[in-house]
């Protein structure tokens, strides 16, 4: 966008982006002294800008935080309302706003903070299974260590917690909490952004509203975005920019290894109905599916594919939301049985960004599926788009056909087809298959023929043993 | 505002929610002194820091948003002091015009992302999809313009045209509202 005589909409919007370069910086400040009209227009441009980027959370601190996130029954053995409900809200957004750290090291001058808690934090038992907790509970938790069983509960602070034995952890106070082994998903919503799960390997802080935090025997830790966005610090450091690692998004997942304390890229997550598990404790593993990887390498790109074994049903999840994708499962086509070929089937979620263009090229994208044993493997693709030329030569198009949806009315994949009758926006998918015979890998392409434009869906793989 | 010696008080639950309820007008005042978003957050960050550490100082019966500038402010230079002046977009001089520009409607800035919301519904859906794609899914403008088949200059300058006319529809709500 370089050229000798920009105008100033597009000097302004070059020094918005952050792409603006010396020569354009210094014609941008001569225009601001030499003219109060572009003056003005700056101070509108960046206003809009701003308020843009905050409206859509990033660091964002919502009022909602100094509401009451709950309420509790008069027998419970903590501070009683309104004054605790207001005393930890205040502490909540308090130490949300002075960077969590003083949570760790408490300032003499700022005592409200160590009102957060004394002894454990209060929690309303949501749902429970082999549990000594009752649904409707509300019991005060210092720590917890469960084997078998699941648990979900909610935080006096509002986020709720849901998760599967085996699993270790401790509060610290009711917006933060120490994850020594197991999985959790946390959902934070609106009342509780700031929460932040520790473990032996890194420091997560949710500023969005739903993910999964994985501890395995080494101490390694997986962190999968679900919806919003977390940050990743390192362990044992206070939340400032220096300890920051990486800043996650919903469809997103990394692994903080114990073993050299790098944050990588995680290539597969095995979910059991959207909640994620843990490798090597609770995760129900794929029996033919032993890995999902792709020959992606980007740097800082933690786009992740997620396997739910035996899950291919009416409403799987098709794919970690992401934004304008909402929740996107897959369903039968309108008036039609689910195909039973395709039921329990082990679930692939993929992601949009997989198709992307890369400067101005298409995708050149490739998936490998590491398989253990005979089995189909099936894609589901868009029937709007030309079918790759690998997908012609290697599969054959069995008739059946899938519907993706609900997508974003703003989603650019959907743009051109129209709601159904309960107006929602669904694309169809037509389900190909192979017939792998032998255990290895199986490679599968990018969406499109070399030379040719994507914009329709990514495509969605399922795998099946074979009989 | 001498570091060395913050004053000894709480901030209120009061204190708390006002300076939350002018979390996006602040975001807003440190991206303009700026001249861009990046490393806004942590400069809010440290102003909210210094807020909470001087909440006593604050007079409840002044507008709060206004004394709240007066650190962002501070802080603002503070982080600038800290970089390689060359890299820096404004000035000294232009600065202090746009603090002292922002500074005076500070009464209605923290109802400006409401009505920025109301703003985005009477958008058209493509220029909604747009903003979606830019601000709501974090796409860059170059993506975008290559996956629309446009020139980068083209949506650059729409995207100066969809800010404009945002802004103009707040300044126009807010005329019409009264709260001015």
């Amino acid at each position: 966008m370089k050229n000798d005589h920009p105008t100033f909409e597009q000097l302004c919007h070059a020094v918005l982006e952050g792409s603006a370069g010396e020569a354009e910086l210094e014609q941008f400040r001569e225009r601001l002294h030499s003219n109060a009209a572009d003056r003005e227009a700056y101070y509108q441009q960046a206003q809009i800008h701003a308020l843009l980027i905050w409206k859509n959370g990033r660091a964002a601190v919502p009022e909602s935080l100094v509401l009451a996130p709950m309420d509790y029954s008069k027998e419970t053995n903590i501070i009683p309302f309104p004054l605790r409900r207001t005393l930890l809200a205040a502490a909540a957004a308090v130490a949300l706003l002075l960077g969590i750290s003083f949570l760790l090291v408490p300032e003499p001058e700022h005592k409200v903070l160590s009102l957060a808690i004394e002894k454990g934090v209060g929690v309303e038992i949501l749902a429970a299974s082999e549990s000594p907790y009752k649904v409707g509970q509300r019991v005060m938790l210092e720590r917890l260590e469960m084997e078998t069983g699941s648990l979900r509960f909610r935080i006096s602070s509002g986020a709720v917690l849901d998760f599967e034995g085996p699993v270790s952890l401790e509060f610290v106070n009711p917006m933060r909490l120490r994850l020594k082994r197991g999985s959790i998903n946390t959902d934070v919503g609106n009342e509780a952004k700031g929460f932040v799960v520790e473990t032996p390997t890194a420091n997560v802080l949710d500023i969005g509203t739903r993910f999964g935090t994985s501890v395995c025997a080494d101490g390694s830790t997986d962190i999968a975005v679900f919806e919003g966005e977390v940050q990743v610090y390192q362990a044992g450091l206070p939340l400032t920019q220096e300890s920051r690692l990486a800043s996650l998004v919903e469809g997103e997942a990394a692994r903080m290894s114990a073993r050299d304390a790098k944050l990588e890229r995680v290539n597969m997550l095995t979910l059991k109905g959207g909640r994620l598990q843990v490798r090597g404790l609770n995760s129900p593993d794929s029996r033919v599916v032993q890995n999902v990887s792709d020959n992606i390498k980007k740097a800082n790109f933690y786009r992740c594919y997620t396997i739910t074994p035996g899950g291919m049903a009416e409403g799987a999840l098709a794919s970690l939301t992401f934004k304008a994708h909402l929740q996107l499962k897959w369903h039968a086509m309108p008036g039609q049985p689910f195909p039973e070929e395709l039921k329990g089937a082990d679930l692939i979620g993929t992601f949009q960004s997989f198709a992307k263009r890369e400067r101005g090229e298409p995708s050149k994208n490739d998936i490998n599926l590491d398989l253990s044993r005979p089995c189909a493997v099936y894609v589901l693709f868009d029937t709007r788009a030309t079918p790759p030329a690998w997908l012609q030569r290697d599969f054959r198009d069995t008739g059946l056909r899938l519907r993706s949806g609900p997508w974003g009315k703003s989603a650019f994949e959907a743009t051109d087809i129209e709601p159904d009758s309960h107006g929602e926006l669904n694309l169809t998918h037509s389900v190909w298959r192979r017939d792998v015979l032998s255990p290895g890998i199986v490679n599968l392409g990018p969406p499109s023929n070399p030379g040719d434009g994507y914009r329709y869906a990514m495509y969605g793989v399922a795998v099946k043993a074979l009989k | 505002m001498d570091e060395n010696f913050p004053d000894k008080s709480e901030p209120t639950p009061e204190f708390v929610q006002r300076l939350m309820a002018s979390q996006s007008a602040m975001y807003a005042f440190i991206v303009s002194l700026l001249g861009g978003a990046n490393d806004a957050d942590d400069v809010l960050q440290e102003t909210n820091m210094k807020l909470c550490r001087r909440c006593s100082q604050y007079d409840r019966e002044q507008p709060f948003l206004r004394w709240a500038y007066t650190f962002a402010r501070f802080e603002v230079m503070a982080y600038r002091k800290s970089k390689q002046r060359s890299r820096l977009v404004l000035d000294d001089e232009l600065l202090s015009n746009v603090a002292a520009e922002l500074e005076k409607s500070a009464e209605d800035a923290d109802s400006r992302l409401k009505m920025l919301e109301r703003c985005i519904e009477r958008l058209n859906p493509r220029q909604r999809e747009l903003i979606s794609a830019r601000y709501g899914r974090g796409e860059a403008v170059r993506d975008i313009a290559e996956r629309l088949s446009r020139p980068e200059n083209a949506m650059a300058a729409l995207f100066y045209r969809l800010r404009k006319i945002l802004a103009d529809c707040v300044q126009t709500m807010i005329r019409k509202e009264g709260i001015a």
